[in-house]
């Protein structure tokens, strides 16, 4: 059980890792920002704050596919066997649908522009295509999706920090640690 | 605007005189029809955006054969701009922008025409809008569509030179300063 100090422990490689904590740190900036500016009244903030969520949704939407090349290329460091199976099968539907879903909600996000009308500027320097022709309708109902996507992944999100915290602090079996770099002692 | 009326009508002028050089009476271009239009973009945060104005008003009383009578006049009405949505609408018609309460119609009139070429006219005169004033120069490109006479004409507004976008808004990184804007007067024959 008490593996997680072991050098044994296989970890994620660097890059995995890099896009893990990254994509993370968007994720966590990118749902209360979607949150608070959408009730916003029309100011120059509010245009400030919707091209920003935009341009680092688009950043997630490049690093998800960036991480998904990497498991098609490599195979993740297995879990440890104390693990029961079913659990291990959870833990890979879970993974699944977080990428599902950090693929799916950048995506619903571009569209929504689209079919605002407003083109995607990424950075304000390179016009992506239109996903979409402008429809106030269809408009509508891509932000309930892109919402409701974004409310999926919050709860999802909620159970696998959870899984970690339970991973490290009570089972002690080093499952977080293959998402952390080696320390040396 | 202006310009453009201008080029349509000296293009007229020109074709009229080319084709049916014995004809009597000039061609006289008087009415803007319907399907006239003054339109503009604005980029934010790098997006272009574009929007009109649904209600414009054209006078003009153009002569191919006789620019110097020939004057263009043509105004749009602050509070009917659209660019999009009813948010943006209500915005763009308050005080920080177009200030359509105080300041109901921003226009162009004509002061001289010149010919350019065929079908092309340089059409000087002067832009108001919000209590501002500043001479504008246009290029007008006449062409004729049926018994109408087309003219094109687009210029760049600086919006900081109308106070158009005040406070906050003035921070021209997030609504740049060019706001191109197309005139498009589609002209009958008096």
């Amino acid at each position: 059980m008490n593996t997680q100090t072991s050098p044994q422990i296989a970890r994620y490689t660097l890059s995995a890792q890099a896009l893990h904590w990254l994509i993370a740190l968007l994720i966590f900036g990118l749902f209360p920002l979607g949150l608070y500016m959408s009730d916003l009244p029309l100011s120059v903030l509010k245009i400030e704050l919707y091209a920003w969520h935009k341009w680092f949704g688009i950043s997630v939407l490049v690093l998800v596919v960036l991480r998904i090349l990497w498991r098609l290329t490599h195979r993740p460091p297995p879990l440890p066997d104390t693990i029961p199976r079913w659990q291990q099968a959870t833990a890979g539907l879970m993974h699944e649908l977080l990428y599902l879903l950090m693929l799916f909600i950048p995506l619903t996000g571009w569209a929504l522009s689209s079919a605002a009308g407003v083109p995607v500027v990424w950075w304000g320097l390179w016009k992506l295509p239109n996903l979409l022709p402008a429809n106030k309708d269809t408009a509508h109902l891509l932000a309930l999706v892109h919402a409701t996507l974004n409310y999926t992944l919050a709860a999802l999100v909620a159970v696998h920090v959870a899984a970690a915290i339970k991973h490290q602090f009570f089972d002690h079996d080093g499952v977080l640690l293959r998402m952390l770099p080696k320390i040396k002692s | 605007m202006m310009n453009r009326l201008y080029r349509t009508l000296a293009a007229v002028a020109l074709a009229a005189l080319a084709g049916t050089p014995a004809r009597a009476q000039p061609v006289a271009y008087i009415h803007a029809l319907p399907a006239s239009s003054v339109t503009f973009s604005a980029t934010q945060m790098g997006v272009p955006m574009t929007g009109r104005f649904k209600a414009m008003t054209a006078q003009v009383d153009f002569m191919p054969t006789d620019l110097a009578k020939s004057r263009i006049t043509v105004a749009v009405q602050t509070a009917s701009i659209d660019a999009g949505s009813a948010q943006t609408n209500a915005l763009l018609t308050g005080a920080d922008w177009l200030a359509a309460q105080a300041d109901p119609q921003a226009r162009f009139v004509s002061s001289s025409f010149a010919p350019d070429g065929p079908g092309r006219y340089w059409l000087t005169g002067t832009f108001t809008a919000k209590g501002h004033c500043q001479p504008l120069r246009l290029l007008v490109t006449a062409h004729p569509a049926g018994v109408t006479l087309v003219l094109d004409a687009s210029f760049t507004l600086d919006r900081t030179a109308f106070a158009l976008g005040t406070g906050s808004w003035a921070d021209t990184s997030v609504v740049a300063a060019a706001i191109p804007v197309q005139v498009h007067l589609v002209l009958s024959p008096q």
